[in-house]
């Protein structure tokens, strides 16, 4: 019984979280769009508004691929859902009869559905890219471009927190897709966190959480990428670490987050 | 039968204590009446059963377990108040479907009957709808989750006259097909007395009064007559309220009257009244009637 109230949350997020994705690839779509009809008309001269919009859209003669900025945008969707997710979903439970533990693991499970099923999309979307770049005359940016190394801090920062290039769902199925869930779900739990920390301590201890989330997000990169041999921040003493001791490391800090969430929302007192 | 059991029941709120030492025994599928002021600790106290908090100290059992975190327990209470819907999106036939999943006794066709009858657009956002039916949705959650423990938080805000009377109606026939334990706090004593078995009266965060309504109403009198005669037959009694015009005195009294008092009364040509449930509530909770 209690097992089956968790897994109806868990459904309950996965579908409604699935909807706003939904909501999110279109949006996606029409900004691909946009950009791709953009490098066509690249040097035809911009002599109304709406032709203006889309140049400045599309600012590069070669435009991104679809799954490309689904890929580096979806860091920020799983973020900003996690902390939609602590306030909206734990009032609409709890009111309805569900346990603050129930929705906490069927919240968990849910999201991190969402988490596996966003690169599935992504990888289901290169496989029609793949059919349409040999039928049609297009040619996409490198996927790599865009997460070419930033010299300054903050630009580190937005990078690492941004892009997770050692991720290639170009390559291996199966390693691409557990990569990208674990951090898509790094994400969605990061903003979790930050949402519960603002709704239960308020707004100062919410705040202070945001620099706390940004430091854990920042180490969960930096072990990756010293895993995957790509240019770190050198926020770390360590300069190599074996794939599975990363692994590893990367779902602590997720478990880390997950428990801190757990114990803020234990006790919480829901606002009416 | 439900059942509810709070002893000592206490919720600070740092430094402010919203609720000090609250006790009282839910026996019953009745409709209890919690009134209080503004500020008395109503919906501190409901938010406690329905689980939205767990109590400072003291206890809280209701069908004989505690209910905070208490998967059993929580399904079986309903709290309905009125939410903010500011943001909500759902349709309002989607938004009953959804909770309808996680209450076991959640009667659709009742549902879609109150939405027919509060007149409320199916198919329109949440977001969309009137204060006033924004209510009325929430009280069909609470009517049609055929909860057997059902709370209504001043449910009726924002409800006009007549839809308050028709979830008046809706009220008593639900709570005849399917007899449950419902509590209702308000301050609009006078139009919902009629509907209750049992008054609990909160004041300053304390439990006043727990009575049978019958009970209530019978205690509280209004003794008129001459000045002389009406002092000498209350000076022993709880006084609520004093007005004068004259000679004559009107005196409010709270307790209970012997029939030899009733006789004493009328020996000396005093007139006893009634009064309602709702100037009980004002004097009982006057400043100064502490």
């Amino acid at each position: 019984m209690q097992k089956s109230i968790s897994m109806r949350v868990a459904k309950d997020m996965f579908s409604t979280q699935m909807i706003w994705a939904s909501g999110y690839l279109f949006v996606m779509l029409i900004i691909f769009l946009v950009k791709t009809v953009g490098s066509f008309i690249n040097d035809i001269e911009a002599n109304n508004f709406i032709m203006k919009i889309i140049k400045s859209i599309a600012n590069d003669r070669e435009a991104d691929s679809f799954s490309t900025l689904i890929f580096y945008s979806s860091n920020i969707f799983m973020f900003v859902i996690g902390i939609i997710a602590a306030y909206g979903f734990l009032q609409y439970f709890v009111s309805n009869g569900v346990t603050r533990k129930h929705y906490f693991v069927g919240a968990a499970l849910g999201s991190f559905g969402v988490a596996i099923a966003i690169p599935i999309i992504i990888k289901l979307v290169l496989l029609v890219e793949a059919i349409l770049l040999k039928i049609l005359p297009v040619q996409f940016a490198d996927s790599v471009k865009i997460v070419q190394p930033d010299n300054e801090i903050v630009g580190q920062i937005i990078q690492n927190i941004l892009f997770s290039s050692y991720i290639d769902l170009n390559s291996s199925w199966l390693v691409g897709i557990v990569l990208f869930s674990i951090n898509a779900f790094c994400y969605y739990v990061a903003g979790w966190l930050i949402g519960i920390s603002f709704y239960h301590f308020g707004s100062v201890i919410g705040l202070v959480s945001i620099p706390v989330v940004i430091a854990l997000l920042l180490i969960h990169a930096e072990i990756m990428n010293i895993a995957f041999d790509i240019q770190t921040m050198n926020l770390l003493v360590i300069h190599a670490m074996p794939i599975p001791i990363a692994y590893l490391l990367a779902i602590s800090i997720i478990a880390i987050m997950l428990i801190l969430i757990r114990l803020f929302t234990k006790k919480v007192v829901i606002k009416l | 039968m439900a059942n509810m059991e709070a002893k000592n029941l206490s919720l600070n709120y740092g430094q402010h204590l919203a609720l000090q030492n609250i006790s009282f025994e839910l026996e019953g599928n009745k409709i209890y009446g919690l009134l209080g002021r503004n500020g008395a600790g109503k919906t501190s106290l409901l938010s406690i059963i329905a689980s939205f908090q767990k109590q400072s100290d003291g206890t809280l059992t209701i069908l004989g377990q505690a209910p905070f975190e208490n998967a059993e327990i929580m399904q079986q209470v309903v709290f309905a108040y009125n939410k903010n819907y500011k943001e909500e999106s759902e349709k309002v036939i989607n938004l009953l479907k959804g909770i309808a999943k996680y209450r076991p006794n959640f009667d659709m066709e009742y549902a879609e009957h109150l939405i027919a009858r509060f007149k409320i657009p199916h198919d329109k956002k949440m977001k969309q709808l009137s204060k006033g039916m924004q209510a009325a949705f929430d009280a069909i959650i609470g009517l049609a989750s055929n909860a057997p423990i059902t709370i209504f938080d001043e449910i009726y805000a924002g409800m006009d006259a007549p839809t308050r009377t028709s979830f008046y109606e809706e009220l008593l026939k639900s709570q005849e097909q399917f007899p449950r334990m419902i509590i209702m706090s308000t301050h609009l004593v006078s139009e919902m007395e009629y509907l209750f078995d049992e008054v609990l009266i909160l004041h300053t965060g304390k439990m006043l009064l727990h009575e049978e309504y019958d009970t209530l109403v019978s205690k509280g009198v209004t003794v008129t007559g001459r000045a002389e005669d009406v002092d000498a037959f209350v000076q022993s009694m709880r006084q609520l309220s004093t007005q004068q015009l004259g000679s004559t005195k009107a005196v409010r009294v709270y307790g209970d009257i012997s029939e030899q008092q009733y006789k004493d009364a009328a020996m000396r040509g005093l007139e006893i009244g009634p009064i309602t449930l709702q100037d009980l509530f004002i004097y009982l909770t006057e400043e100064g009637n502490d």
